[in-house]
């Protein structure tokens, strides 16, 4: 039966993977996701979810079983943070490579030193580059059905799928979240069968030596594949609407139809941004949220449609590229690059570390965009 | 998209390239062998527990048959090492069980109580093995206690004319006279020394050297004399009035009850000393009713006497006073009333390890005794061996003469006069003729001196097996009588219990080797098991790293092997 439950981010990723129907789940603890992979433990001992459970030593060894089992057909899920995903970095071009439905959840955790378990967002940031779906979560209920919908998109693109949510502000508060009845979703959720899966009547050596030519045109293909991916998230955006009448796709706008300034946020500090842009409507200056859901591939189209009649966007970073800027902060710009009479893109670092990102702290960013001229570097907002 | 002659594929446009690689073709040619600079040598290691064991036995091997139930086969390869395993299951002090890697587990294996259930079971089956014809010498042993038992036993099996000879009536030597039945019940140690005299040893009792038997009419008579006299002359105590009226010694006391002499008179017993024979004269006249005390000069963690039979002794009523030194007896009427002591503390440490006792001035103290047993200990009864034969106490071999077990300053443990005995029957049926009946089990199974210790072994790969215990017959009650104090394990119990040895060193045939090479180098089926395709090994080591029980071992190309 689907019904609300009372759920933590953590406890709604593992409610997704039963509901999913994942048959191999392999992971190794690690704060803020242990919550994930033991209520998944608990769920498979309690019979709700089916999957085999397969305790490892590492998160490489972890990532490593769910490339076997993926391949061998399995809808398979891992869930890890911080160091754990850094752990798994070399796997992770594997799985991307090697085209394997495979789902993991990330709960953004800074990396060491100094130690800290709290959120920011350079853990999965860091695994940009290797082939991942990477999907941004700022709620419970984002979380449960984001998680659904990295098993529906996985198998369809034969790409992995990573769903990213921020420590502690979404993994361990707790809010009431629809739960799909697994009737609800499984149509949504097909079976792989991809040719290069397993298949014991048809032996074969896989991941052999590919000479340059061919292995760079299966490099094209991969990134072929992102580009459908952005075509297909926002399709099963629109059955999610239709059959939940609720979540958004690539992007979620908010005030933005008549916005002269529109803020880019992701994550929790979203929920904040939307408090704040209402505030200031209310004070009748006219601003918009843009919440970045979808990472990779990076929705540069739909940016531009919602971004090109701005006069200034402010972008909201957890995270940094040292040596360069906020992340989110260049992808935007680079979203912009060439688009006549494209509005300037201004970029704040907050919230490093899981320090606090208040309504205080984006007012202060709004402020300083609208005083300041543009600069190609990230803006610390350090107090 | 074109298949070239040489198996590789050729896509005429990008578009005929699929996602991801895939080979359907064997990987046969893929030669990985060449990269190899080191290679697995699929060899046996020396168990811990065989290394230890005095007698020369494969202990795994004989565990791993008991464990499958073959008991005729298991029978076999015990019996070619010691001919007394329902003996030493009982008596010996297990070494074997000390060293096991399973201690570093759940708890090492009670290899003596599966050796005891496989040698009353052999018993009662008749398992022997057979005689072999070929030998044509005539061999002289003289003693026979466990040394000369069993070379007299395999002697025989070599088809050599063997006679016996013993100073006592019957066969047994120390392990009759020496061994209380509540340690070795008659019954079983007459049965095991009837077989072992079984292949036609010719049994000459009553006849000591020195005494009725002379060494040179035996090298005249025989082709070779075997001297295995053991130790029974009882060591001096040192003291005033040792030879009193009252005051015995602990061998011959043993000896006497063996007989059915009746005990010496005397309700309260000092025993001096803390070796086997202390305790075993201790318990012994503890089942007559007497009330016993053990006064031993060092401390109880350093009594030669076996852990087991102090503890059992103790829990018995066996009273112990450690470091006291004796000074001398008492008398009162002409007969032992006291032993006087001085109490010692420890002093450096002596040649065993062992602290030296230094008496404490002034500390004198009195045990009321109206019986003392002396049992500091036996030396060699050197009664009618020629002085070139003798060096610091033992006897030594020379030509046509040779010796064996107690009496050749050996161990001192029936395991090591078994082991001693069955190398002297193999060396004197080599230079005599005939096949011998004992090889070296290891050896022959091609296994290596090295000990495979627990650094060796791979835990992870066994499952936990907690060890099953034995229990000893009420204290209360059997410290009225002559019943066995340990339990034994029934057939279903030993063999459990052996299914848990590990097999270290050893070559189980488990395939982890097979199933991780990653180049599926490893050939099933070789002799001894497993061998390398040195074509496909390119030497990572893995087989060796996940060989749960270190029988793979890695060497370097042009390296020695």
């Amino acid at each position: 039966m689907s019904g609300e439950r009372l759920l933590t981010g953590n406890e709604a990723v593992a409610w997704a993977v039963a509901r999913a129907g994942a048959q191999v789940v392999s992971a190794y603890p690690i704060t803020p996701q242990t919550t994930i992979i033991e209520t998944v433990a608990q769920l498979v001992q309690k019979e709700i979810c089916r999957a085999e459970f397969v305790p490892v030593e590492s998160e490489h060894s972890a990532l490593a079983a769910c490339i076997g089992a993926a391949q061998a057909g399995a809808r398979t899920f891992t869930a890890t943070s911080g160091q754990g995903l850094a752990l798994m970095h070399e796997l992770m071009h594997w799985a991307a490579g090697a085209r394997l439905p495979i789902v993991l959840a990330d709960v953004n955790r800074a990396m060491a030193p100094g130690w800290n378990i709290w959120s920011d967002q350079n853990d999965s940031l860091s695994q940009r580059d290797t082939g991942w779906i990477q999907l941004y979560c700022e709620d419970g209920q984002e979380v449960m059905d984001t998680v659904l919908q990295a098993f529906a998109l996985a198998p369809r693109l034969s790409l992995p799928v990573m769903v990213v949510l921020d420590a502690f502000f979404l993994s361990h508060t707790a809010e009431a979240v629809a739960v799909p009845d697994e009737g609800e979703v499984r149509d949504l959720i097909p079976p792989w069968e991809a040719p290069w899966r397993i298949d014991l009547e048809r032996p074969a050596a896989l991941g052999s030596l590919v000479p340059s030519a061919e292995y760079s045109e299966m490099r094209r293909q991969l990134a072929e594949a992102h580009r459908h991916a952005l075509g297909a998230i926002e399709d099963l955006a629109a059955t999610w609407r239709e059959r939940f009448g609720r979540g958004a796709g690539l992007l979620a706008c908010h005030a933005c139809e008549d916005a002269e300034e529109i803020l880019v946020a992701s994550g929790t500090a979203a929920s904040t941004a939307r408090a704040v842009v209402d505030g200031l409507r209310a004070r009748g200056r006219p601003v918009g949220l843009v919440k970045v859901r979808t990472f990779r591939p990076f929705p540069t189209e739909t940016l531009r449609k919602v971004l090109r009649a701005a006069r200034r966007v402010t972008v909201l970073d957890r995270n940094c590229s040292y040596g360069a800027s906020g992340v989110f902060f260049q992808e935007v710009r680079a979203a912009l690059y060439g688009l006549p009479g494209a509005p300037p893109v201004h970029g704040f670092i907050a919230g490093m570390g899981g320090r606090d990102v208040t309504p205080t702290t984006i007012e202060a960013a709004l402020s300083r965009a609208a005083a300041e001229a543009p600069r190609p570097e990230s803006t610390w907002l350090t107090e | 998209m074109k298949r070239l002659p040489d198996g590789r594929i050729e896509f005429e446009s990008a578009a005929e390239v699929p996602p991801v690689a895939r080979s359907f073709g064997s990987t046969a040619w893929n030669r990985t062998g060449d990269w190899r600079s080191r290679e697995p040598v699929f060899r046996d290691l020396t168990p811990p527990c065989a290394a230890a064991c005095p007698a020369g036995q494969d202990v795994v091997d004989q565990l791993r048959l008991v464990a499958q139930g073959r008991l005729r086969e298991a029978g076999e390869v015990i019996l070619s090492a010691n001919p007394f395993p329902a003996v030493t299951g009982r008596v010996c002090p297990h070494p074997c069980q000390g060293t096991c890697n399973r201690g570093h587990l759940d708890g090492a294996l009670d290899v003596p109580g599966v050796e005891r259930a496989l040698g009353d079971a052999l018993l009662a089956e008749r398992v022997e093995l057979v005689p072999a014809a070929g030998g044509g010498g005539r061999v002289a042993v003289v003693g026979a206690g466990p040394a000369g038992l069993t070379a007299a036993h395999y002697l025989a099996l070599s088809g050599h004319a063997v006679t016996l000879y013993a100073r006592e009536d019957r066969p047994g030597g120390l392990l009759s006279t020496g061994i209380p039945p509540y340690r070795l019940p008659r019954a079983v140690l007459e049965a095991e020394v009837e077989r072992a005299l079984r292949p036609g040893v010719r049994f000459q009792g009553g006849r000591a050297l020195g005494r009725d038997l002379d060494l040179e009419s035996l090298r005249r008579e025989f082709d070779a004399v075997l001297l295995a006299l053991g130790r029974h002359r009882a060591r001096r105590l040192g003291i005033p009035r040792e030879d009193a009226p009252g005051v015995v010694d602990g061998l011959a006391l043993l000896t006497a009850l063996h007989r059915g002499e009746p005990a010496p008179p005397g309700e309260q017993v000092v025993v001096v000393g803390g070796g086997n024979t202390a305790l075993d004269c201790a318990r012994s006249l503890l089942r007559l009713g007497r009330r016993v005390t053990v006064a031993y000069r060092r401390g109880r963690e350093d009594m030669p006497a076996f852990g087991d039979e102090v503890a059992e002794a103790l829990e018995e009523g066996v009273a112990l006073e450690v470091w006291l030194l004796p000074v001398a007896v008492r008398l009162l009427d002409g007969r032992a009333s006291s032993v006087q002591f001085v109490r010692a503390r420890p002093g450096d440490r002596d040649a065993s390890g062992r602290p030296r006792p230094v008496p404490i001035p002034g500390s004198e103290c009195l045990l009321l005794a109206d019986l003392v047993v002396a049992a500091a200990g036996e030396g060699l009864d050197p009664t009618g061996v020629p002085p070139e034969l003798l060096r610091d106490g033992a006897v030594l071999g020379s030509g046509a003469v040779l010796s064996a077990g107690d009496c050749s300053g050996g161990g001192g443990t029936v395991a090591h006069a078994i082991g001693e005995g069955r190398r002297a029957a193999a060396e004197l049926t080599a230079r005599l003729g005939g096949r011998s009946p004992t090889v070296d089990l290891l050896s022959a199974r091609g296994a290596r001196g090295e000990v495979a210790g627990f650094d060796r072994m791979r835990p992870a790969y066994f499952l936990p097996a907690p060890p099953r215990s034995r229990s000893r017959a009420d204290a209360a009650e059997r410290r009225h009588d002559q019943r066995e104090v340990r339990a034994g394990f029934d057939a279903a119990e030993a063999i459990a219990e052996a299914a848990r040895c590990l097999a270290c060193g050893t070559c189980t045939g488990c395939d982890n080797c097979y199933q991780f090479c990653p180049d599926r180098a490893v050939v099933r089926g070789a002799p001894g098991g497993y061998a390398f395709d040195p074509s496909r090994c390119k030497g990572c080591g893995v087989c060796v790293e996940e060989c749960p029980r270190g029988a793979i071992g890695l060497r370097e190309l042009g390296g020695p092997s």
